[in-house]
């Protein structure tokens, strides 16, 4: 008779990824902490940083979210059922994407309108959004609305705070007038890429005024090398380089005036640029490749060239 | 009353949003000359009482 006594095996389950339910967003660094051992705020920094360093973060969240079951879940992952066919799934698969959809347009809409001088109809309607989620959170809520409203409350900020001007069409501008009568007081564009060459304009002595306004994008200053440059400009967001001087940031309010010697012609620029750059250069940007660097690109000598020995 | 629950995290959320609308309102007819120095710290303060929101309604209902 055997008397040895046989212990019940429990089964052991394999180790599974899944999606922790002690989660900050979809539980995909808390269930990747789970699975490997390791703190789970290892994986969030990562995945903010994959995020913002290219954004491949953005792409691997969404891969697991629809990929990775939930914890405890014995459905498949959403991503799987989605692939099935699974009617209840596409529904909110619809919903969602419809939802991000037209977030995304209504972000493009109300920066375009705002732009067009229609702020204060967005902002209108973000209040009335606003007071919408506020009647509907007495009624079960309306979380799918946030996204909406922030969208369009969002672009309108920005676009708002850099005073963007879209007035003046869109697209490359390029002005190479020859003479002095040919040079208009104010180039305007809405968006794209402005350029104005007046390295063949022979300006006489005295101020010659240059009003340069641009909602997006980039001015391009081309500015004969025996002309003193004043330039006073306002970035709402971005870079401003004017010969050898140059400053960026937000809000940027930027004056460079050295005092000119008589006799020397002076042009007096007064730039605008809502989101992008303005610069000011004694040759084209492309010209040696590398972009604008201050000293490189003039050096306002004009200015200094008839100053009194010390 | 039709029973459904207050929704604190779309009460919230409307508000702010609300809130977030006037000031864009302000600068829209000239009352204030809004700027990158003030719209950040007002949408970093919106989408964050949104999130606090929602994250304690989602801690109260577990």
């Amino acid at each position: 008779m055997d008397t040895t006594e046989q212990t019940p095996q429990t089964p052991v389950e394999p180790r599974r990824l899944t999606r922790s339910r002690e989660r900050i967003l979809g539980g995909v660094g808390g269930g990747l902490g789970r699975y490997f051992g390791i703190d789970p705020i290892i994986f969030r920094i990562g995945l903010v940083a994959l995020f913002v360093f290219g954004g491949a973060g953005f792409f691997i969240y969404i891969a697991a979210l629809l990929f990775v079951p939930m914890e405890g879940s014995s459905k498949p992952a959403v991503g799987v059922r989605l692939f099935r066919g699974d009617r209840a799934v596409l529904k909110r698969f619809g919903l969602i994407s419809a939802v991000v959809v037209g977030s995304a347009l209504a972000a493009v809409g109300s920066a375009w309108a705002t732009g067009m001088g229609a702020g204060t109809i967005v902002a209108a309607v973000v209040i009335l959004l606003g007071l919408a989620l506020v009647a509907l959170a007495f009624r079960g809520g309306a979380r799918w609305l946030i996204l909406p409203a922030l969208a369009i409350a969002f672009p309108a900020g920005v676009v708002s705070a850099a005073d963007v001007d879209l007035h003046g069409g869109t697209g490359e501008r390029q002005y190479a007038p020859r003479t002095v009568s040919e040079v208009r007081d104010s180039y305007r564009l809405g968006m794209g890429h402005l350029e104005v060459d007046l390295r063949d304009v022979r300006f006489p002595a005295g101020s010659h005024p240059l009003e340069l306004r641009l909602g997006v994008g980039q001015i391009e200053l081309i500015v004969p090398k025996d002309v003193c440059v004043t330039t006073k400009a306002r970035i709402g967001a971005g870079y401003v380089g004017a010969l050898d001087r140059e400053s960026a940031g937000a809000d940027v309010d930027w004056s460079n005036e050295p005092a000119s010697p008589a006799g020397v012609p002076r042009l007096v620029v007064d730039g605008d640029v809502g989101l992008g750059a303005m610069m000011i250069t004694d040759r084209p940007l492309n010209a040696d490749g590398g972009g604008f660097k201050p000293g490189r690109n003039g050096t306002n000598d004009a200015c200094r060239r008839a100053e009194p020995a010390r | 009353m039709n029973g459904r629950s207050l929704d604190s995290a779309s009460l919230v959320a409307g508000l702010v949003i609300a809130a977030l609308g006037g000031v864009l309102l302000l600068d829209g007819t000239g009352a204030v000359d809004l700027r990158f120095a003030y719209l950040a710290p007002a949408v970093t303060a919106t989408v964050g009482a949104i999130l606090l929101a929602i994250g304690l309604s989602r801690s109260r209902r577990a």
